[in-house]
């Protein structure tokens, strides 16, 4: 008796990055194909793109010195109960694990007009670790699957 | 991203903006937005149905555009946003700084309030 096995889905993908937004669009589009075959809820989808977005602006605009070609690599992996995410860069060191967001405002007027990226990340992980290794930045970030 | 300019009776500016408030897409509708919204400093509607998702630089224009409207005594209501995209507005406090509707009609009450 012949039977059929399922191929199983690619579970991680590598990509080499570099500053600019469209690095971004491409990075959705092949974390994009790489999550459809695992029927992600869309709460979850759309936290991961969160991550992707507002961590790699943060490392396009703040950790390299202007003029300097921006370069950073991203790891993703899909886990039996979470989906994981790593930045690696060599830019200047920042630990997003300590730094703390300003308080959410009651006005107007107390309201900052930047400053809320790291929150929405901190918002959508499960957990974040930082590393600073031989030079680089090494964040992972873990996102639960529901 | 893109952003539809119209005008609703009594001198009230509707924006539509549909697609991706990311980093690429504020930018992209960052100035014709404040040129239609704070430049004109009259009231402004802005409908988020068509946004799919929002960040923070989505986030930090539309502050800025309520600070600008502020300082020209001008109102400015958000309505329509999808679910996911008013969570990550009620994350950054939003509804504490720009009036939030979830209909056109709800909005239009906030600004003839």
């Amino acid at each position: 008796m012949l039977t059929m096995e399922t191929p199983l889905a690619p579970t991680r993908l590598e990509l080499r990055l570099c500053g600019g937004a469209h690095a971004v669009s491409q990075a959705r589009e092949a974390v994009d194909a790489l999550l459809a075959p695992h029927a992600l809820p869309a709460r979850t989808l759309y936290r991961i793109e969160l991550v992707l977005e507002e961590l790699h602006t943060n490392i396009a605009r703040y950790a390299f010195a202007p003029g300097t070609e921006v370069q950073l690599g991203l790891v993703l992996e899909v886990r039996d109960d979470h989906v994981r995410i790593e930045f690696d860069d060599a830019g200047r060191a920042f630990d997003p694990t300590l730094a703390t967001p300003a308080p959410l405002p009651d006005t107007l007027e107390q309201a900052t007009v930047g400053g809320h990226g790291l929150r929405l990340v901190r918002n959508a992980a499960r957990s974040m670790s930082y590393t600073r290794r031989d030079g680089r930045n090494l964040l992972r970030v873990e996102i639960a699957r529901a | 991203m893109d952003i539809e300019i119209g005008e609703l009776p009594g001198g009230i500016t509707h924006i539509g903006l549909v697609g991706r408030l990311d980093a690429a897409g504020a930018e992209r509708v960052g100035t014709p937005f404040t040129a239609a919204v704070v430049a004109k400093a009259r009231p402004a509607l802005v409908d988020l149905a068509g946004v799919s998702f929002i960040a923070s630089m989505g986030l930090r224009l539309i502050i800025a555009t309520a600070k600008g409207m502020r300082g020209k005594g001008a109102a400015f209501v958000l309505y329509g946003a999808q679910p996911l995209v008013a969570e990550t507005l009620e994350q950054a406090a939003m509804g504490q700084i720009v009036p939030i509707a979830a209909t056109r009609a709800e909005a239009l009450a906030l600004l003839a309030g």
